[in-house]
């Protein structure tokens, strides 16, 4: 048997009484998690723009747009879901580095408001198709940032929204083989799109691929039914020799969700940012003024991408070490409104700006679950200072972001568009999803209309 | 200002009036071409049939027609769907260097036409325009042989073809159009290893959806990449790994346009392009060997192409990528057309009996690109005599006399027959003819006979 045929076996015989209670409790907080964000990420002009263009389409069906009060057809709803799951950059981080939850819970959802799928089915979906994920990444082999060839959501999203979907849809194994074959020739996204509006559909665009391509093996459609271990496949074409398809077939308990789990961002910004972030968070205290500031050194990994030493618009500002450590120096706090056009453009903000020198260094490992970043300061009177961070609040090895401070995000971001009320039946439900029947399901996702 | 500006810049000014007749003259034929071929492949293969019924539960407001399927359907699931039916027969015309350029960009000119009620001419130079930057990515990506393509070359240059038809039509500024190209260098891909397979098709028809898509959103002020092909993680980096010669692309315009030279070969069998010549090869042979039983070995010898290296294929559809079995219905059939590629046909005891005795030799000497490649044929009867036969290159292609219109025709005819009674086909064929002298009111009536 093929390694995708033994792969596609085991994921289909996983079902709600393979999870544990640790799987399940990780899950419920990322369906809370995902629905708030992608509620909070409707009120960026890149979203505006994209429900515009998905609502001119008129295409009948049940499915929420989330945010946008109009509903459509359950690949379109998935697309535009996933892009709002992801655009303020604050969906959790995963290691490898990935963003798995905005490319599998809206294909999931979408599912949830065509059939009946209660609340079990759709934390077994996603824990389900989180993991396809994780162990594709880590089939890879290729940890640092920049040594893959692609964006990992747009990478290795399109195949886990195709098992999260297959599982509600109740897939064969072999059907599930033809839609990640299919979903395999979906797979790409260029990091240049970094800090442009595209790089939201990513994953809106792997969520929606991997949900139209379950629905079309359920009716039929073929593909190579060998896409891990194929000479021209997807394995070998998008990581290369490195891959090693039998890797995947560690899909399964403990699951991935709970080892080496996630990390809930508390900061909307690129994960690499928040170590420069909690560093200017903890310089703050001893420098009441920051005119006085000399010059900073930040000492980083090398990560070519987050070295924008003067973002020109908001979104960019989150893919900014400068910006973002600098934020956090300057205000004292990082949240949503950090990163507006208008922000940016501070006189303050501009003059520390011009202070920054970066160091990025291959001395520190470019991978988040082993990198620091340090920062160094000289004040005009001659003074330094120094601080390090190894890892934001939350990272993996340190304790878990607690319920109370997850709560806090969850209801800033749910604040924003929905009336208290709403925000807190949403609230309730969806930190009981797993007991709620499809209407349950239902009416949770509509709260977030 | 950088490449991809300058490019935009270039593409953004050029226009019906630029393009002379040699090159209009031969994009008009394409339009009967892809029209015709789109309409037998959904009538002659279950995949568009399987994924319109799909497409149809997501589409959206009535607009654009889905060729052939009956229904019309939001601009980019029309164009889903259409780009998916001109290709799946493997009927459409090859480009030099190789690559499916027509599925991917007609679908999108005349979803758009359609949805915003624009004009033949329009259609046709946005085609022509399409056309001319998938030539050029393809030159300078470097990348010409199977060996060094990492990706299906439509999957991958398709997106920006269909970018530079909606781009013309939609009339978007330079600036637009670059976030186009970095819009959709996002949604370009696909895998070589689902030749064969329902999904090849959907390469296409996901590349006129995606492109067609990028340059809408790009015209309502959606943002990406606006220096793609430079930029060093952009798409020229990220799918060719610094075998991409960006300066390349400014040839973009400056000459005969590609649709003229190298222009493409029209394909008179519906499957992959390098099977041509072991058709070729065993068309010649048929007429020269009597008795099929006779035959005791047969030895096709040709370049190294292990996706088309296929001994027993499995399915009619994996037959098209078959040098043995396309070579093999030529020896046995004398005839190689739509039907040749059914399970029935394949599965016949006496085509598993001559597939038996076929090797397929892949020689490393013959270059593996369409242009100068070479098969040879060796037949070994039971009375051991030995007949030889060589292709150079079947009817029609580069460096040999263009397909007759006389001869499309019959291909157009026998396409457009598979669904259309004789009138329609007749009143499809003078449409398309003359596409540059359509009104919107026009275009839409041929849409509607192709329905």
């Amino acid at each position: 048997m093929s390694v995708t045929a033994e792969l596609c076996e085991k994921i289909v015989a996983q079902t709600w009484d393979s999870l544990t209670p640790e799987a399940i409790a990780a899950a419920r907080r990322l369906v809370l998690d995902g629905i708030s964000i992608a509620l909070a990420g409707t009120e960026e002009e890149a979203m505006q723009i994209l429900g515009a263009h998905y609502r001119g389409f008129g295409a009948r069906g049940d499915c929420t747009a989330i945010g946008h009060g109009f509903r459509t057809a359950p690949t379109l709803a998935a697309a535009l879901n996933g892009a709002s799951m992801h655009v303020l950059d604050f969906e959790p981080m995963w290691t490898p580095s990935n963003h798995a939850l905005s490319t599998t819970l809206p294909a999931i959802l979408a599912l949830a408001e065509t059939r009946d799928v209660s609340g079990r089915e759709v934390i077994t979906a996603l824990v389900k198709g989180i993991e396809l994920q994780g162990w594709i990444r880590h089939a890879g082999h290729l940890y640092e940032n920049g040594s893959i060839r692609f964006h990992p959501p747009a990478l290795v999203g399109p195949m886990g929204s195709a098992v999260a979907a297959g599982h509600v849809l109740g897939l064969t194994p072999s059907q599930l083989a033809y839609a990640l074959g299919m979903a395999s020739s979906r797979c790409g996204g260029m990091a240049a799109n970094i800090g442009t509006m595209t790089k939201s559909t990513h994953c809106g665009n792997a969520a929606s691929a991997g949900l139209e391509c379950a629905m079309l093996a359920a009716h039929g459609f073929d593909a190579n039914p060998e896409p891990f271990e194929a000479f021209n496949g997807y394995g070998k074409m998008m990581f290369g020799d490195t891959f090693e398809p039998r890797d995947l077939l560690n899909f399964g308990a403990p699951w991935r969700i709970v080892s080496p789990g996630y990390a809930v961002k508390m900061f909307p910004s690129q994960f690499g940012t928040h170590f420069a972030i909690t560093a200017g968070l903890q310089l703050r205290p001893q420098i009441p003024d920051p005119s006085q500031i000399k010059s900073v050194t930040l000492k980083t990994p090398v990560m070519p991408y987050v070295n924008r030493p003067h973002p020109d618009t908001g979104l960019a500002g989150k893919f900014s070490l400068q910006y973002t450590f600098a934020s956090g120096l300057l205000r004292g706090e990082v949240k949503i409104d950090t990163f507006t056009d208008e922000e940016v453009e501070k006189p303050d903000m501009a003059a520390l700006l011009d202070k920054i020198e970066m160091n990025m260094t291959r001395e520190i490992p470019a991978r988040f679950d082993q990198m620091w970043i340090e920062a160094d300061v000289e004040m005009l009177d001659g003074t330094t200072l120094h601080t390090r961070c190894n890892g934001p609040k939350g990272i993996w090895g340190t304790p878990p972001i607690s319920a109370g401070d997850h709560l806090v995000k969850v209801r800033d971001c749910l604040s924003r568009r929905l009336a208290h009320d709403a925000a807190e039946k949403l609230i309730g439900l969806a930190l009981r999803v797993d007991e709620l029947d499809a209407a349950g399901v239902r009416e949770m996702v509509s709260l977030a209309h | 200002m950088g490449l991809t500006a300058d490019l935009c810049a270039r593409i953004a000014q050029l226009g019906y009036a630029d393009i002379p007749e040699p090159a209009l003259a031969a994009a008009r034929r394409l339009v009967l071409d892809g029209l015709a071929v789109g309409v037998a492949g959904v009538s002659e293969e279950d995949a568009i049939p399987t994924m319109a019924r799909v497409m149809k539960e997501l589409g959206g407001n009535p607009v654009a027609t889905a060729i052939g399927c009956g229904f019309r359907t939001d601009p980019v699931r029309a164009a889903a769907i259409n780009g998916s039916a001109m290709h799946v027969l493997d009927f459409e015309p090859m480009w030099s260097p190789a690559t499916h350029a027509l599925s991917v960009t007609l679908p999108v000119a005349l979803a758009l036409a359609e949805a915003r009620g624009l004009e033949g001419r329009e259609v046709l130079a946005a085609l022509v325009k399409g056309l001319e930057i998938q030539g050029w990515l393809r030159e300078a990506s470097g990348q010409y042989t199977p060996d060094v393509l990492q990706f299906h070359p439509p999957g991958l240059v398709g997106p920006m073809g269909a970018v530079v038809v909606a781009s013309h039509l939609l009339k978007l500024d330079p600036l637009r159009m670059a976030n186009a190209f970095g819009i959709a260098g996002s949604r370009a891909g696909s895998l070589f290893g689902n030749v064969g397979t329902m999904t090849k098709s959907a390469h296409c028809g996901q590349a006129a959806a995606m492109g067609l898509e990028s340059a809408l959103l790009a015209e309502a002020g959606f943002t990406g990449d606006t220096e793609t092909f430079e930029s060093p993680l952009g798409y020229a980096n990220s799918f060719y790994r610094g075998t991409f010669k960006p300066q390349e692309m400014m040839g973009y315009g400056t000459g005969a346009w590609r649709v003229a030279r190298p222009s493409y070969a029209i394909k008179m069998f519906p499957s992959q392009f390098g099977t041509h010549f072991g058709i070729t090869a065993g068309l010649e042979m048929h007429k020269r060997v009597a008795d099929i039983g006779s035959i005791k070995a047969v030895t096709l010898t040709g370049p190294v192409m292990p996706y088309v290296n296929r001994p027993f294929p499995e399915t009619g559809l994996s037959g098209k990528f078959s040098l043995q079995y396309t070579m093999a219905s030529g020896l046995l059939d004398g005839h190689v057309g739509i039907h040749t590629f059914t399970e029935e046909k394949l599965h016949r005891p006496e085509m598993q009996a001559l597939l038996g005795k076929v090797t397929l030799e892949m020689d490393k000497s013959i270059p593996a690109r369409f242009e100068t490649m070479h098969v040879r044929l060796r037949i070994e009867l039971k009375d051991g005599s030995v007949l030889e036969t060589r292709c150079d290159g079947p009817r029609g292609m580069w460096g040999q006399p263009p397909i007759s219109e006389a001869d499309h025709l019959v291909k157009v005819r026998d396409c457009l027959g598979t669904t259309l009674d004789a009138g329609a086909v007749e009143k499809v064929i003078a449409l398309g003819s003359r596409i540059d002298t359509l009104t919107p009111a026009e275009v839409s009536d041929m849409m509607e006979l192709v329905k």
